[in-house]
């Protein structure tokens, strides 16, 4: 399992209690504006597309950069957007979003050597 | 027959002549002015209403869609985007009509609908890419908070603007 796996996995753990949780990287993908979004969390026992109520686009390794075209699509989704990214990089994504206009709500994760994660939503 | 007298008849077979075709062209000329007037007053009348008309159903969709979202907040305590959408797109009667409000005669009415619109959409630019978290912390929740309650508020004072548009009296 890589690690946007490990998070995805974790996402859907800890509120699958609130929320229903779908993966998205998976088979019966959903496109939102355009884009395919890591997450999409709904209300409890529902999965319409009107009752959408956050999205999430889960960075790893690469470059921030690189995602980029990727956040402005899905900003634009009348949909609260979470872009997830790991603790070092969540200045630097802040940064990015800011400077193009993306808007956006951010959290942040650690993985740590056991392969848990802790998640901080912002 | 003398001169004066021959003057005279000249003068009473003129006015007996023409005396109707000046007063006729005076009524006619007259008439037509007052229907003018009449006409303009009718279509403002007209226009008037239909302001009415278009800026109550507005003012009603808004207070519904914040009714649904109060609805959900209540039950989770999340205020649902794709409601701040949906008020998003319910602003364009006011758009389309601001040039011709002065028609509402009643001019507290006229700041009391120019007001609400700007603090409705002042709100939803604040709103946009706040709302919904999925934080648990005080501060997330307060903000939330905030900005359900000020939907809310906003609900209530639309309702009390369609009411007094919908009321007979407001001209």
């Amino acid at each position: 399992m890589n690690d946007r796996q490990k998070v995805i996995q974790y996402i859907i753990s800890t509120l699958s209690n609130r929320f229903n949780v779908v993966d998205n990287t998976i088979a019966d993908k959903k496109i939102v504006a355009g884009q395919f979004p890591d997450v999409l969390i709904f209300p409890k026992n529902s999965t319409a597309d009107r009752d959408l109520l956050f999205i999430m686009k889960i960075e790893n390794g690469g470059e921030l950069i690189d995602s980029l075209p990727q956040w402005k699509e899905l900003a634009t989704a009348p949909i609260t957007f979470y872009i997830v990214v790991p603790n070092v990089k969540i200045d630097d994504a802040k940064k990015l979003a800011n400077a193009t206009g993306v808007k956006a709500k951010f959290a942040s994760y650690q993985i740590d050597n056991q392969g848990s994660v802790t998640l901080n939503y912002e | 027959m003398n001169d004066a007298t021959s003057t005279i008849t000249i003068i009473n077979a003129f006015i007996s002549g023409a005396a109707p075709v000046v007063l006729g062209s005076v009524l006619a000329i007259g008439g037509g002015w007052i229907g003018d007037v009449l006409r303009a007053w009718g279509e403002r009348q007209r226009e008037l209403k239909d302001i009415k008309i278009v800026l109550g159903d507005e003012l009603e969709s808004i207070e519904t869609i914040i009714e649904i979202m109060h609805q959900t907040w209540t039950a989770s305590n999340i205020v649902y985007p794709v409601y701040i959408s949906d008020l998003s797109s319910n602003t364009a009667s006011f758009e389309n009509l601001r040039p011709r409000l002065f028609l509402i005669k009643d001019e507290n009415l006229r700041r009391e609908i120019s007001a609400f619109y700007k603090k409705f959409k002042d709100l939803l630019n604040k709103s946009e890419g706040t709302v919904g978290t999925l934080a648990e912390t005080t501060a997330a929740k307060e903000e939330q908070k905030k900005i359900h309650d000020g939907f809310e508020k906003l609900g209530v004072e639309a309702k009390g603007i369609k009411d007094k548009l919908s009321k007979p009296t407001i001209s």
